[in-house]
């Protein structure tokens, strides 16, 4: 049950290597919005006694977005900050939408991308996304700095693959291969048990050929079943080579959930769930296909016109 | 909004009733200055906290404070033993009834316990020097518990050896009645009536979701007396059922209630809060005490919504005729009995009495489990019981072959016969007319297709579906319902209005004020009103029931008539001086000024007369002032037709509400906007209950899974259609300036008209709310198979 916050310590260092040097010397926590970890201090699941802000680290706060670089977001980039790029918007969607659906929209102004991935709650949407969108986590630490893909990132419920001390800096997604779009959607639900989760969560990345009729690429992650975001591969594996259809995204649909495992022992509750995973997964492939092959680029309508002007 | 004047209404000339004017709160509100409970801060203020037991069900074995009065900064650390023995229920509203009705609400709750009842009952209690103290003593408050086995389920709780939740309860039934006012033989008119149907229905705990949580200041002063400061819907009740039910060492008189800024209340406030804790607290440091609660113990302690399963049975001739009624209810009250019993009750009456019948009857138990406590929420009974009533009128047309309109309309109590609430003659009602405007401004007679019609083809299917209700205007003749309020004029010819209602954002004092500007004579802007502290406003029973614009209002309305004759009256003399001659009855007191009738250009200032009467040195010198009072001892009830349209995507099962449509017999509007604003609000709380708000405990343990508004999912404006307010004016006679209630209403019919739309579009029957897209997906899978009845439950939500 949520209570009043028990006092703490609260650091706000200037540096990366003096957030390192606090959080090795009073065992702290980083926090970034706290939009996790409040509530998490609230309701006791975590009793942390010293939190060290990232809020005023310096060279944490890197924003590029652009299709022929990539997705490089700094761990104090709050959520929001997507909305406006159109870059954002047009060639990572999926993230972009997952920003969007955040809700209330307070949580967009205060939590960070970085910090809402780090938390490893497993009804996030930015994981289950991010990871549809092939993100990497590159980290500095006490021993150096690394790269963690997100397929690695998540070890168990609230549990990451960051050892002690070590910072986030940024999120980073490949530039897409060209006629590649990507999609994101959830559905909310009930809860049932203390073990079950209220949301189910998916998102995909579809790459079509040169003539944009067959699918050569494609990923399908879905969330919220389980303690963590997975991709799975027989559906991709169902999705390549072939021209995209309904029918065909019926069937990828079908492969995750052939693979999924009831969450609790009610069979109308468990029906209703994997039917809704079914249409939830199915739409968002459908989009992700459907803007792979429509997709409207105005970096690429720019560069034509400037090659006509020639 | 629209707005239908039955009269036509032409000849009226009013100032200030019927306008759009801004309420008297508003500035305080929007600029964050208004101040709740939580802001007010004093010499000498302790927080206190209290410790939640997290079990279902269990023993107090043995608990040491010791460590935890010990830390620095705590002052007092109480447990079961220091409260007194004394039992109570947390509704206050028993104190507005006779004291026969007032025996059946049993007293079962103590501020401290050592048996704990429901997961988050509570065991101790800490007041420190501040609340980061008194949180951490709470940690240091070492409990062994004995557990209990725990019963969730009501059914589950009225079979033999059931664990018994209270010990002196036999089959943990808490209270067991026959509706006072069955009649007829219900057995005969089934067996010779020509169709039955039969539905049953459950509705799910909704939240209040009050934006501020609850939150009480307790204070003893050097005299001894007490002053409690909470936001109450009723101090004054508050204030009786504190002195006589928790300490009765105190008297009434002992205790001042002021009630601030109250950041809503739907009923929840109905009720002792933290109040009796802070009390004891505030006695055991001789300081004054503010206890506070977090948003997720609201969830887990507060109260919601009673669940009452019902079944309701109609038999009907041919023609259409409903000549018997049953309804048989089993509420939930969770761990103590609060409102539940009461709102059964008054499920009954309203779901029994809004058909023309004679052959009724109703039964209720309401039932202990191990949950969270119940209680009164707007709509009060209404609500739950409409989304079962409603279901099986549409089951009874659609046997019948009528179009439902039809069907509502042939039965509906008109005015003139006999009402079922009281023993008394229906002497306004505007029901039909609500369905007949409402039916075509919605468009129903091309919109509802018939119950032959093949269901849409493709994923999204669309329905309509309607709703029709009763509701009160007060609970005249069953309640304690009279109000009085007084009104003075300053030398300045402003007004102090002094009323009882509290002011929860749904815009009453404005309201009142604007009455008390149209009779009295004093321009609305310069009424300055005074509400919320029981050592200055007269006796009233609180704001609820749809009460305060018709019960209130007719005493504001009775003290400004009287000030008015007053005004008249003293301004005969100034006249006099200025050589016009004129008697009092000659005179006309209005907007702030003083004229003889049809004469505004010789008109004198209010202020002057006024003025004159404060500072007069003669032996005749008084200040203008009056009160006056109104008792309702009738029942004047007020209607609502509402009609929706959806749309279900039968591969999600989400419901998309596309129109929504709601008539209401008002009598008069008193201020438009106000009414259009609680008209929409009752509307979106109507559709959170009908689609989205679950409650949901897990079934193991007890344990709320969604106390969090992260996880309790209510409507937002995104969630909710554009929604049409259509009011029936045609001015009461005994209401102030003709008007009748709308507060509570409108959130009665949403899920009801709902679910007939539902129907209507995939042509299933949801037996429990939230009518959720698992529910949805869950019944269009159970192609033809009968669907599972209202009682048989799945993990705490019944399909």
């Amino acid at each position: 049950m949520g209570r009043v916050l028990l006092p703490f310590a609260y650091h706000e260092p200037k540096t990366v290597a003096e957030a390192m040097e606090l959080a090795k010397r009073d065992a702290g926590t980083y926090i970034m919005g706290g939009c996790t970890l409040v509530p998490s201090l609230r309701r006791r699941q975590r009793r942390d006694k010293c939190l060290i802000s990232l809020a005023r680290v310096e060279g944490l706060d890197d924003f590029g977005i652009h299709p022929k670089s990539g997705l490089r977001i700094g761990a104090k980039v709050v959520a929001s900050a997507l909305l406006p790029n159109i870059w954002a918007g047009k060639r990572f969607a999926a993230l972009h939408e997952a920003c969007e659906q955040l809700y209330p929209p307070h949580i967009g102004n205060m939590g960070s991308v970085v910090g809402n991935l780090c938390s490893a709650v497993p009804y996030f949407d930015l994981p289950t996304a991010a990871l549809a969108l092939d993100g990497e986590m590159h980290v500095t630490g006490p021993d150096g700095d690394r790269v963690i893909a997100l397929e690695e990132f998540y070890v168990a419920k609230f549990q990451t693959a960051l050892k002690p001390g070590e910072i986030v800096t940024h999120l980073f997604c490949q530039p897409y291969k060209p006629d590649t779009g990507s999609s994101f959607k959830k559905i909310y639900r009930s809860r049932r048990t203390i073990e079950d989760l209220h949301k189910i969560n998916a998102a995909a990345m579809v790459t079509l050929d040169e003539e944009r009729d067959r699918i050569i690429d494609a990923r399908v992650v879905l969330g919220s079943w389980g303690h963590r975001p997975n991709r799975y591969r027989a559906a991709e594996a169902a999705l390549i080579g072939n021209a995209p259809n309904f029918d065909l995204f019926v069937a990828a649909a079908e492969a995750v959930t052939a693979e999924l495992l009831p969450a609790t022992d009610m069979d109308w509750v468990e029906k209703t769930r994997f039917a809704q995973a079914r249409v939830l997964l199915r739409d968002t492939i459908a989009q992700a296909a459907s803007r792979a092959k429509s997709r409207h680029d105005p970096f690429e309508d720019a560069t034509e016109m400037l090659e006509d002007a020639r | 909004m629209k707005t239908i004047r039955l009269d036509g209404g032409d000849t009226e000339d009013l100032l200030y009733v019927g306008k759009d004017l801004q309420k008297p709160d508003v500035t305080q509100k929007v600029t964050g200055k208004a101040v709740y409970t939580d802001d007010i801060d004093m010499p000498g203020l302790t927080e206190g906290r209290l410790l939640h037991c997290p079990h279902a069900f269990a023993r107090v074995k043995s608990i040491d404070i010791s460590r935890a009065a010990a830390l620095p900064g705590v002052l007092a650390v109480l447990t079961a033993k220091d409260a007194p023995e004394a039992r109570f229920s947390r509704s206050t509203m028993a104190e507005a009834l006779p004291s026969f009705a007032f025996d059946g609400e049993r007293q079962d709750q103590r501020i401290l316990t050592d048996i704990c009842r429901y997961r988050g009952d509570c065991v101790a209690a800490v007041a420190a020097e501040d609340i980061y103290i008194a949180e951490q003593a709470l940690d240091l408050i070492e409990v062994e518990y004995e557990l209990l086995d725990p019963v969730f389920d009501p059914f589950e709780a009225m079979k033999p050896g059931a664990p018994k939740v209270h010990d002196d309860v036999q089959n943990n039934i808490a209270f067991e009645m026959d509706h006072p006012f069955n009649m007829g033989d219900t057995k005969k008119a089934f067996a010779e009536a020509d169709v039955v149907v039969e539905f049953s229905g459950v509705n799910s705990r909704q939240k209040h979701l009050h934006m501020e949580t609850d939150s009480a200041i307790a204070h003893f002063d050097e005299t001894g007396r007490l002053t409690v400061i909470s936001p109450s819907q009723g101090p004054h009740l508050g204030k009786k059922h504190l002195s006589e039910r928790v300490f009765k060492d105190l008297s009434d008189g002992d205790i001042r209630w002021i009630s601030p800024a109250i950041g809503g209340g739907f009923g929840a406030r109905l009720a002792l809060g933290l109040e009796p804790v802070a009390v004891l607290l505030a006695r055991a440091t001789g300081r004054p005490v503010r206890v506070t609660s977090t948003r997720e113990e609201d969830f887990n302690g507060y109260s919601s919504r009673t669940d009452q399963h019902q079944k309701v049975r109609l038999a009907a001739m041919k023609d259409g005729t409903v000549v018997g009624i049953e309804q048989h209810i089993v509420s939930d009250a969770g761990a103590y009995l609060s409102h539940s019993a009461t709102t059964s009750l008054v499920n009954m009456q309203k779901s029994l009495g809004l058909f023309r019948c004679d052959n009724v009857f109703g039964h209720v138990k309401v039932v202990y489990t191990n949950t969270p406590v119940t209680a009164g929420f707007r709509g009060y009974g209404n609500a739950e019981g409409a989304f079962v009533l409603q279901q099986a009128i549409d089951m009874l047309a659609e046997k019948l072959g009528m179009d439902p309109i039809e069907l509502r309309s042939k039965n509906i109590r008109k005015e003139g016969e006999q009402s079922f609430f009281l023993p008394c003659k229906l002497e306004h009602s505007k029901l039909q007319e609500c369905i007949d405007e409402g039916a075509k401004e919605f468009g129903w007679a091309e919109k509802f297709r018939g119950w032959d019609r093949p269901r849409d083809e493709g994923r999204f299917k669309r329905g309509v579906g309607m709703s029709i209700l009763n509701h009160a205007s007060g609970a005249g003749g069953f309640l304690l319902e009279h109000s009085s309020a007084i009104m003075k004029l300053q030398a300045d010819g402003s007004a102090n209005l002094v009323i009882s209602p509290c002011e929860m954002g749904q815009g009453i004092l404005g309201a009142l004020a604007q009455v008390a500007a149209e009779l009295s004579g004093v321009p609305y802007e310069r009424i300055r009103v005074v509400t919320g502290d029981t050592d200055v406003t007269l006796f009233d029973i609180g704001s609820h029931a749809s009460r305060s614009m018709f019960v209130v209002g007719n005493a504001v309305a009775d003290c400004a008539r009287k000030i008015n004759a007053i005004i008249r009256e003293r301004a005969v003399p100034h006249f006099e001086k200025r050589q016009i001659h004129v008697t009092a009855d000659q005179l006309v007191a209005r907007g702030g000024e003083i004229y003889p009738e049809g004469q505004p250009d010789k008109a004198i200032p209010i202020g002057e007369v006024a003025h004159d009467e404060i500072y007069n040195f003669t032996d005749a010198g008084s200040q203008i002032s009056a009160s006056g009072s109104y008792l309702s001892n009738s029942h004047h009830p007020n209607h609502q037709a509402a009609f929706a349209e959806v749309e279900v995507d039968t591969e999600t099962g989400y419901v998309s509400i596309i129109r929504y449509l709601a008539a209401h017999d008002i009598g008069r509007t008193i201020n438009p906007l106000l009414v259009e604003s609680q008209m929409q609000g009752s509307a979106v709380q109507g559709f959170g209950f009908a689609l989205k708000e679950d409650f949901v405990l897990d079934q193991k343990t007890g344990e709320v899974l969604n106390d969090t508004l992260l996880t309790y999912t209510a409507p937002t404006v995104m969630d909710v259609p554009e929604i049409d307010a259509l009011m029936i004016e045609d001015p009461f006679e005994k209401g102030p300036l003709g008007a009748k209630g709308v507060g509570e209403a409108g959130v009665v019919n949403p899920a009801a008209a709902v679910a007939n739309a539902i129907y209507d579009a995939i042509g299933v029957r949801l037996h429990s709310l939230p009518m959720s897209p698992e529910k949805i997906l869950a019944m269009l899978q159970n192609d033809g198979e009968e669907h599972p009845a209202g009682s048989s439950h799945v993990s705490g939500q019944r399909l």
